[in-house]
């Protein structure tokens, strides 16, 4: 077998055991690796409607097919189980649902460590009783003790290891907000890089594995590695002139005040293909993901106010461009990337103001800055930069986070909570935080973090916090339980979809129409052209993005970044088959495809959590009056009848047996039984008042 | 000398990947990969696989071994080879022979032919 390891390591944490499997090739080339292979072994050995954070629960560290190969884009690791955070609910047959699927991703260099300590994926079941951390050194496998790292943050337990096993090796751990089961916790790599959604932090932490610590020298076969690193060579030169174009690179600059009077004149500027790819390279490799700061809060892009705010009132311009990208690169030391990455997104900042002795750290991504500054209408990037370093080293999801803030400082200025309310050691007569003031925000995220006073009830998240404190329900903005990506959906309709509808809900890179169009998934694999169609209403929007969501798929457990879509083309068949010697077509890609977004949602079948949640407020009902949002609407649930039509799933949402059949996964159909979709479909009052139904 | 790093390098980390030998590092705050000689065995996986190039041999006399073989007339099964080589390409048994080595995982490097005090490893040079 080429191109992969051949085995997996798993790990009863129980009895303290663990064991090395070899797996047919039949498995790796029906679900390449990533979340596809995660999403087949769990599905095939989780205990259904387990306890989420009970021993019961699965939670696999699964690199994509590609990760360590060294071909660009490619050095993602995903992390998989039963998510505490998602899904939660009744059942339409009554019974309740503890969770349903959860995949979260991450960069860095842990990815290609897993492989080179010998596995394609290492997976977890049971719960120790001690602290400990799983220690792979070369062909030595051990459980180590880790209470001398339990309450440290993953900066600290990182050095820590470190001492202990040498620089070479690489670790990914939870910190305080995953010891103490906090739902929007996530897993560290790379002392800030965080697989943070669908709170699988808190899975780790209630297995009491602290860590994986990985060193290893394993090398992988390639079926022909000269023409594997002809084609490296050739994409990393063609990437390095893409990503470093000088025209658009004096134009950077500029970027918010021409995105500004576009907002202005309210003009849809469709930028041509052949200009994305190299913009969105460059804005890349120079900004990041910040580069999307400023332009966002005024088209409407990035919430505001918890949602009901607008940009020329709550969060103008003026405000924007103080957390623009160019004042937060003030900071910049050095230009950071994943393995095997010729853009280099990420950046290394120096930010003295910051209350620890390490001073260098990551630079925040365009998410924290949105949900803790444009969110919270704080036009101060002080707080962006302390909440992201903080959050990072606790291991707590940014967006969550600041979207349970939101909901707090609405639950504020609505009368629900009092000054006492926030009570703790820090302020014993309390304190009392407000929109776009961020002198109490660091001290709300410590009780979060810490569990301490009312931080208990806030540490789960929006949705968890709305049944605790029911009279501030309408607050939450949440989808199917998990915050959902600082990216509006009465912008982009196409990522309610995602929000409501993708096995992962809340997801801000899942796949769906826009990406297939605006960004051109074709222009990347040119084969998948002719499935793609051009869609006219939202109902079709929906059907048409089953080839994307696919291609997403096989994408995902490739290990692929999710940018690489916009890079242009990438000779993917040539270079699987130079990795692994098999010969795809577009059809086996999207047979595959489907396949794994199949047995996803078959998860969440089994399991109940497949719900329809989502507040009226987001869906645009009633619609903003100002700001880039005025007047729109969306109507996710027509969006997802296409898609779900498309996929061959019923009109809840549950596979059909024919789509099992034609996947292969016919011994699944008994499971069907268990099956329930979704309780009750989700109507926009607002369009439904205009339009009668909703096509449901 | 060994190979080293030249500032072309994107610290992408491939060569990081590629090195067997723990000898490639990224220091913080450096912009470029560093090879520390002591551990380098010059086996140029990190030279071959770097994407960019930034990867040179520092010292220019010294040739690249192209291919390594066992002469199975001298060899005595000692296991010695085995037991030096870092990628288990050495596939035989104790006073067992023949004693084979996989050209697919050989990296290169030359303990092997360093290990053994039989002169029956046999490299040629590029």
């Amino acid at each position: 077998m080429k191109g992969v390891a051949g085995r997996i390591l798993i790990v009863d944490l129980t009895e303290g055991s663990w064991q090395s499997q070899t797996l047919p090739e039949e498995i790796y080339r029906k679900y390449l690796g990533g979340y596809g292979l995660g999403a087949w072994y769990i599905y095939n050995h989780i205990k259904p409607g387990c306890d989420p954070i009970g021993p019961d629960n699965i939670l696999g560290f699964t690199p994509g097919l590609l990760t360590g190969s060294g071909y660009g884009l490619t050095g993602r690791y995903m992390t998989c189980g039963k998510s505490p955070l998602t899904g939660k609910g009744i059942r339409s047959n009554g019974e309740y649902c503890t969770g349903g699927w959860g995949n979260a991703n991450s960069g860095g260099l842990f990815g290609p460590a897993i492989k080179r300590a010998g596995f394609d994926a290492i997976f977890f079941h049971g719960a120790s009783e001690k602290p400990v951390y799983l220690l792979i050194e070369g062909d030595k496998i051990s459980l180590e003790n880790a209470s001398f790292l339990w309450g440290k943050d993953i900066v600290e337990t990182e050095e820590e290891l470190k001492k202990l096993h040498g620089e070479q090796v690489h670790i990914a751990g939870i910190g305080e907000a995953g010891e103490k089961l906090s739902f929007i916790s996530g897993i560290v790599n790379d002392k800030g890089r965080i697989a943070a959604r669908s709170g699988l932090g808190a899975v780790m932490g209630s297995k009491k594995l602290k860590a994986l610590c990985l060193g290893g020298n394993f090398k992988i076969e390639y079926a022909d590695l000269p023409e594997m690193r002809r084609m490296r060579r050739e994409y990393f030169a063609k990437m390095r002139r893409t990503s470093r174009n000088p025209i658009i690179k004096r134009i950077l600059p500029l970027m918010p005040f021409i995105a500004h009077l576009v907002s202005l004149t309210h003009i849809n500027l469709a930028i041509p293909k052949p200009i994305l790819a190299p913009m969105l390279a460059t804005m890349m490799a120079h900004d990041g993901t910040i580069s999307s700061n400023t332009p966002t809060a005024d088209i409407g892009d990035t919430p505001i106010k918890n949602y009901k705010g607008n940009a020329p009132d709550d969060f103008p311009f003026r405000s924007s461009l103080k957390i623009r990208a160019s004042k937060v690169n003030k900071f910049k030391v050095q230009s950071y990337g994943c393995f095997a990455c010729p853009v280099q997104c990420g950046a290394m900042v120096r930010y003295d103001k910051l209350p620890y002795e390490e001073k260098v750290v990551h630079r925040p991504e365009y998410e924290t800055f949105a949900s803790f500054c444009t969110m919270l209408c704080i036009d101060d990037l002080d707080i962006g930069m302390q909440a992201s370093t903080y959050l990072n080293r606790a291991g707590m999801d940014t967006i969550s986070a600041g979207a349970t803030i939101a909901y707090i400082l609405e639950a504020i200025e609505e009368g629900y909570f009092k000054k006492e309310d926030f009570a703790c050691k820090e302020y014993p007569q309390g304190f009392l935080p407000q929109w776009g003031d961020p002198t109490y925000i660091m001290p709300l995220l410590r009780l979060m973090v810490t569990r301490e006073g009312i931080g208990d009830k806030l540490a789960d998240g929006t949705y968890m916090a709305a049944l605790r404190f029911p009279e501030t329900k309408g607050f939450d903005m949440s989808a199917n339980g998990s915050e959902m990506g600082m990216h509006d959906s009465r912008y982009f309709k196409a990522n309610a979809q995602n929000y409501i509808a993708d096995p992962t809900p809340g997801r801000h890179t899942a796949g769906n129409y826009d990406r297939g169009e605006s960004y051109g998934i074709y222009s990347f694999y040119p084969a998948v052209k002719p499935y793609i169609n051009k869609a006219q209403t939202p109902f079709q929007m929906g059907l048409y993005s089953a080839p994307v969501i696919k291609m997403w798929q096989v994408m995902e457990s490739l290990g692929m970044c999710s940018l690489v879509f916009s890079f242009g083309k990438y000779h993917l068949e040539e270079k699987i088959h130079a990795a692994t010697g098999w010969d795809m077509k577009v059809e086996e890609f999207l047979e595959i495809g489907g396949r794994i977004q199949t047995l996803r949602q078959l998860f969440n079948a089994r399991e109940g959590a497949i719900r329809h949640e989502m507040p009226q407020r987001v869906m645009g009902s009633p619609p903003l009056k100002r700001g880039g949002n005025k007047g729109t609407s969306v109507d996710p649930e027509t969006i997802v009848q296409g898609y779900y039509r498309g996929m061959g799933f019923r009109q809840d949402g549950v596979p059909t047996e024919d789509t099992l059949h034609s996947y292969g996964l016919e011994y699944l159909v008994p499971d069907l039984e268990a099956c329930t979709g979704v309780p009750e479909p989700l109507v926009n009052e607002y369009l439904a008042d205009k339009e009668g139904s909703n096509g449901f | 000398m060994a190979f080293k790093v030249t500032d072309a390098c994107i610290r992408c980390a491939i060569c990081e990947h590629s090195c067997f030998f723990n000898a490639v590092s990224l220091y913080p705050g450096d912009e470029c990969y560093t090879i520390d000689p002591e551990k380098c065995m010059h086996c140029g996986e990190c030279a071959d696989d770097c994407p960019v190039s930034a990867i040179v041999s520092a010292d220019a006399g010294r040739k690249r071994i192209k291919l390594v073989q066992i002469k199975d007339e001298k060899c005595t099964a000692c296991t010695l080879c085995q037991k030096e080589c870092p990628v288990d390409a050495i596939s035989g048994v104790l006073k067992v022979k023949p004693f084979v080595i996989n050209q697919g995982k050989c990296v290169h490097c030359g303990l092997c032919f360093e290990a053994c005090n039989q002169e029956a490893i046999e490299v040629s040079y590029e």
